[in-house]
């Protein structure tokens, strides 16, 4: 199988900044702001009040300011929202709010609050409920070997008719080193189509490679197009 | 044209024990796996009762952090068994699961929560030659684990995958779920009246698919969809609106009408809230056909919420159910105070038809997934 599909929007969010399909260009130095953002990144950027990103975890506020930048709701209407797919993958996951958790089991009440976000799905449905995707919803782990997972099977959804849309990325967010892995924020949306005359979209994006030894990335062109 | 899938092979490991016999016998029988808290005990948390796997499941000296590999492990020869032994390097493997291996955040192991660490170790230890891939979608990550395998032999990709879903109850989680408030002090009733919340298990499930269909247990895998609340990141829908779409989209990705189906296997966790909006939604699918509801259990009463194991243990009750043509009793139900559309038997019930089986699941993330089973 070698399904390929239309680019209709992508965005970045990492730790020079914001970038977005749309054309956001926004800098966190600019913003006097660190990825993956604080709670007045929403207003500063995108000029949308969003009272509970400053609660949510940091996988979810970099996915979720990538889908503004990407320009989700104007790129589908409700009709095509209520079916459209999520598929991010993450390496690291809720890494953070893991540990976090963790450290609050020597208390004698736990962290109860942040719990669902040791889940990466909840991190998912941060950016379900915001763009109302009602699609289904898949997080992948993956590793360095198996980057691009997300993408292959958001191209499976479109290629075997299961969906018209997905919402296909990858997310992980350190705020400070942990186990040996460098902190840093990186989170890349690639809003797809199933392939239909008349409609372009930015690019067309084809199978990953699947040899872990090719050293390719394969979010590195989807990234380029969003700066 | 999409490719047939076929289950040939399942495994289990629950609070009944080691094997997919002691699973369904245990279930059946109307019993209960949930019992005093004994590998967890030392744990703080507000309810006295849990689905530990039973002593002699594993061996003993295998760690705790180490449960959730070992269990998938077994799950999967059992599934290589009955299905007769396939040639191992041409199947690859989804894994599902909700953590995995927590070694490192809980204490000096290597285990970063990772589901991928684990299916790669799970390729190794059974020779897969295949592909490996790890979803991670909370409860419902077992059925959507499902569907993604399904996909990839509808598609032509492989013909034989092996999904392998597993979780292990320990601190971290009996903790996280106590402090939520989400947890029954007792056995969990789904559905009743007095219910106060969730009761958790150990469990792990394997389901070998594959696109011949000789090689088949005479189960289909016919349908399977997805859906997102888009509402609350760890509430349901007041009406059930996700679990509603999936159970629709399943239904019709199997060619099927939903008076076609003739038992549900349900999420019934138990929790006030999941419960009520199941009912909701699901009753809402046979809104036009009330007369028609096909019969519905849950099992979490039995084998506790196995989380991402859920999904596939629970396809494989569902499974059973199909080939008993009998839907087991509800346990701990004997006052339904939720949408009495949804036909709950208190008793076990014989099935005149049992052509199609159809299992729904619900996760944190407002993630809904939906598979339907076909004889």
């Amino acid at each position: 199988m070698n399904p390929h599909a239309t680019v209709l929007a992508c965005a970045t969010v990492d730790d020079v900044g914001i970038f977005g399909s749309t054309g956001v260009r926004a800098l966190w130095r600019d913003l006097d702001d660190d990825a993956p953002g604080t709670g007045r990144t929403m207003k500063a950027v995108f000029d949308k009040a969003d009272a509970t990103f400053r609660r949510i975890d940091l996988p979810a506020r970099a996915l979720v300011l990538a889908c503004a930048a990407a320009g989700i709701e104007r790129a589908l209407d409700q009709d095509q929202r209520n079916r459209t797919a999520i598929c991010i993958e993450t390496g690291i996951g809720s890494l953070k709010t893991d540990l976090d958790f963790a450290a609050s089991l020597g208390d004698e009440c736990v962290h109860a609050g942040i719990f669902p976000y040791s889940l990466t799905s909840t991190s998912l449905g941060e950016v379900a409920l915001r763009y109302k995707l009602r699609g289904p919803t898949i997080s992948m782990s993956t590793d360095a070997a198996s980057h691009g997972e997300s993408l292959r099977e958001g191209l499976r959804m479109l290629g075997s008719g299961d969906v018209e849309h997905v919402l296909v990325g990858a997310v992980d967010c350190l705020a400070e080193p942990a186990h040996g892995i460098a902190a840093g924020t990186r989170a890349v949306v690639v809003l797809l189509a199933r392939p239909r005359p008349g409609v372009d979209g930015l690019a067309t994006a084809n199978w990953p490679p699947e040899d872990p030894t090719c050293g390719k990335d394969p979010w590195r062109a989807f990234v380029t197009m969003a700066r | 044209m999409r490719r047939s899938v076929f289950v040939a092979g399942r495994g289990a490991l629950s609070g009944f024990g080691r094997g997919l016999a002691a699973l369904v016998t245990g279930v059946f029988a109307g019993e209960t796996a949930l019992q005093e808290r004994v590998r967890t005990h030392a744990y703080e948390v507000a309810t006295d009762v849990v689905g530990e796997f039973p002593p002699g499941t594993l061996p003993d000296d295998v760690a705790e952090n180490d449960l959730p590999r070992r269990s998938a492990e077994a799950a999967a020869e059992e599934a290589f068994a009955e299905a007769g032994g396939p040639d191992r390097r041409r199947i690859g493997l989804v894994y599902a699961t909700t953590k995995a291996d927590m070694s490192g955040i809980c204490g000096p192991g290597e285990g970063l929560a990772s589901p991928m660490f684990v299916a790669r170790q799970l390729t190794a230890d059974l020779g897969l030659g295949g592909r490996p891939s790890a979803v991670s979608v909370a409860c419902a990550s077992g059925v959507v684990g499902i569907a993604v395998a399904a996909r990839r032999i509808a598609a032509g990709e492989v013909d034989r995958m092996l999904v392998v879903a597993s979780d292990v109850i320990n601190e971290f989680i009996l903790r996280g779920f106590s402090g939520m408030g989400a947890l029954d002090p007792h056995r969990c009733r789904p559905f009743d009246a007095a219910r106060r919340g969730v009761s958790l298990g150990d469990g792990a499930g394997a389901i070998v698919l594959t696109s011949d269909e000789r090689e088949s247990i005479g189960i289909r895998v016919s349908g399977y969809a997805g859906a997102n609340d888009a509402c609350h990141v760890t509430g349901p829908d007041y009406e059930g609106l996700g679990i509603g779409l999936a159970a629709r989209r399943a239904i019709e990705h199997a060619g099927l009408q939903p008076t076609d189906i003739d038992l549900l296997h349900l999420h019934a966790t138990g929790t006030r809230a999941n419960d009520k909006t199941e009912a909701i939604g699901l009753g809402n699918v046979w809104r036009d056909h009330a007369d028609r509801t096909p019969p519905a259990f849950g099992s979490k009463s039995q084998t506790g919420h196995t989380l991402g194991a859920a999904g596939v243990l629970e396809s494989l009750l569902a499974i059973a159910a199909l080939e008993r043509r009998q839907v087991p009793r509800n346990v701990g139900l004997m006052d339904n105070d939720c949408d009495p559309r949804l036909d709950l038997p208190t008793s076990p019930r014989k099935l005149e038809r049992a052509r199609h089986a159809l299992k729904v699941a619900s996760g944190f993330g407002g993630v809904q997934g939906a598979a339907v089973f076909s004889r």
